[in-house]
């Protein structure tokens, strides 16, 4: 029970439910449009950016709430989409099996990498987690069972049976919507709940909360295993947009585009990583056409967002009304 | 093992830790009364921190033993001693500074409340932790700064935070490191008085590190010294004036006057 929560506040704020909720219609309406449209590759390439997103708002777990900067994520996209392909190759395309295997894959898999760098700290916690990614990275390309370093071509993709056919790019965009929201909903009630609260103050201080009475591994722990799970679920989702994994899904840096998607979105925020993607995405689109210096512009991009807007893309509403109002401005620690 | 005293509420037996060639904690043993404020003072550098430290589970003692409540705890993590009810304060003020206020003791609230209703329940609806968390913040005198960010706090009003926030944990017997550092005359007046209160009301024993003299003299019961890591002398406040030993080794002209 709370009358004036303060705004600057890491605690999340009930979601806007009605905003969530026109945003929804809004992207069904929009998928229906371009399926008329026959806009197929773009309405499949929008799909490509949700699922990044996913994957991206995954991370933000971690790195944003949790405070812990975890450079292999990339992995439990990896894994999760190697587990659907390799059922898939295997004569297994029962999606729902797949997609809850793909996230106990990975999940588990986060389980042991977080149990043993979660010991660690710092930019130790990072290179850990780095050296685990790439591990994998190299384990996957060594299976010239299901393709190495080719990677692995799915010849059907997932059925879900209830009329669903992820074929038609239509049925795609809306199972991909249906992932990400559950996800989104489910991070959302997660960082308002008990854990939530004892994961952002962890992230303020961990010794202080330990000294509240809080196992603080346990709960960083339970996070890491959290996030490498929504990782899996995107990975899941990639193999069949893409018909096609490589190990290349897995290096190091896509570990780090993810990271750069939630910069760009708002580092901590529930949606940041969505936002993130779909700008990161679409620049690149749009600027690879012009240059081939993508990378260069992105840097600048990212170098302004981290000056200018620390809250990255979630966070401009906020700016735009402090400019406003100065007077109103809070002053607000990064 | 001996027999333990169960009319100790802590008892410290023997405790030694080095750091390399330094013995921080020199063969330390200490022992705490129900309801007792046992003040430990000695001057810069002797250990007091990393003795609080050891007795909170934040560093582990390379020997000796902790006995709380007649219960061997040298072993025990951190955490799990703030739920037998030993909870510590910190000498630099370490709040959740992202929180309010009222959030920042809900947060201490809620890591002794057991969770009613599913897991995913959102706390901000929580009426039983907000309800005891308001209780509090009325305890130390912090309403009117619920809402506040706590970085946005002076530091003496931080400082009340930082004991509301060891109180809120429900404990048994607290540690507190200089809960007066670096506070003005009158903060400090406010950090004592509830202090105070705390013993009166609930007759809760106190480890007191402390080096504020004016303060450490009217509010303990029994003072310990400690120099270089061992304790040179343990007593009332009385005694530890007379002692010859303590006059020379640290407490010089400041209690002569």
């Amino acid at each position: 029970m709370r009358n004036g929560p303060s705004p600057a506040s890491a605690i999340p704020a009930p979601a806007s439910w009605p905003l969530w909720l026109a945003l929804i219609v809004a992207a069904v309406c929009l998928g229906l449009w371009m399926h008329s449209q026959g806009l197929g590759y773009y309405l499949s390439m929008l799909s490509r950016m949700m699922i990044y997103g996913l994957a991206a708002c995954s991370l933000n777990l971690i790195l944003g709430y949790g405070g812990l900067v975890s450079f292999g994520h990339a992995a439990y996209m990896g894994l999760g989409a190697y587990t659907v392909g390799i059922l898939i190759t295997e004569g297994v395309p029962n999606g729902w099996l797949g997609f809850a295997l793909a996230m106990a894959i990975s999940a588990l898999m986060a389980l042991v990498i977080g149990a043993i760098s979660l010991r660690t700290k710092g930019v130790y916690f990072i290179m850990i987690t780095l050296a685990f990614a790439q591990m994998l990275f190299y384990l996957v390309n060594s299976i010239k069972a299901y393709g190495g370093d080719e990677g692995l071509n799915i010849k059907l993709r997932s059925e879900f049976g209830l009329g669903i056919v992820l074929k038609n790019d239509l049925h795609f965009f809306l199972l991909v919507l249906v992932c990400l929201v559950i996800s989104l909903v489910f991070m959302q009630v997660l960082m308002r709940s008990r854990m939530g609260r004892v994961v952002l103050a962890q992230r303020d201080d961990d010794i202080r909360t330990e000294a509240l009475g809080y196992p603080v591994y346990r709960y960083q722990l339970a996070l890491f295993v959290i996030a490498g799970a929504f990782g899996g679920l995107a990975g899941a989702l990639m193999v069949n947009q893409q018909n096609y994994v490589n190990p290349n899904l897995m290096h190091w840096t896509q570990s780090g585009v993810l990271m750069i998607m939630v910069i760009l979105g708002g580092v901590g925020t529930l949606a940041g990583g969505l936002w993130g993607a779909l700008l990161l995405l679409t620049l690149e689109d749009l600027i690879a056409e012009l240059t081939p210096h993508f990378p260069f512009y992105v840097g600048w991009v990212l170098l302004a967002v981290v000056l200018l807007a620390p809250k990255g893309l979630s966070g401009l509403p906020d700016l735009w009304r402090n400019r406003r109002t100065p007077a109103a401005k809070q002053e607000t620690q990064p | 093992m001996s027999g333990t005293d169960p009319t100790l509420v802590l008892e410290i037996r023997n405790l030694v830790k080095s750091f390399g060639a330094l013995r921080a904690t020199d063969g330390v043993s200490l022992q705490v009364r129900p309801g007792e404020i046992h003040a430990l003072i000695g001057p810069n550098g002797a250990g007091k921190t990393t003795l609080v430290a050891q007795l909170s589970g934040q560093l582990k003692p390379d020997q000796g033993q902790i006995l709380f409540m007649g219960q061997d705890i040298t072993a025990v993590s951190a955490y799990a001693r703030v739920g037998l009810g030993l909870v510590r304060s910190f000498q630099i003020t370490r709040l959740f500074k992202s929180f309010s206020v009222l959030d920042n003791v809900a947060l201490a609230v809620q890591s002794r409340q057991p969770q009613r209703g599913a897991f995913w329940r959102s706390v901000a609806r929580d009426m039983a932790v907000y309800h005891q968390a308001g209780a509090i913040l009325q305890e130390v005198g912090l309403t009117q700064r619920s809402d506040e960010l706590a970085s946005a706090l002076s530091h003496g009003e931080q400082r009340v935070l930082e004991l509301a926030l060891a109180l809120a944990t429900e404990p048994k017997m607290l540690l507190l490191d200089e809960p007066m550092a670096g506070t003005g005359p009158e903060e400090s007046q406010r950090v004592v008085e509830l202090i105070e209160s705390l013993r009166r009301d609930r007759n809760m024993a106190i480890l007191l590190v402390e080096h504020d003299m004016d303060a450490v003299f009217r509010l303990a019961d029994r003072i310990s010294v400690l120099v270089n890591g061992a304790l040179i002398a343990s007593g009332t406040p009385e005694a530890i004036r007379q002692d010859t030993q303590v006059r020379a080794a640290y407490l010089g002209e400041e209690v002569t006057s």
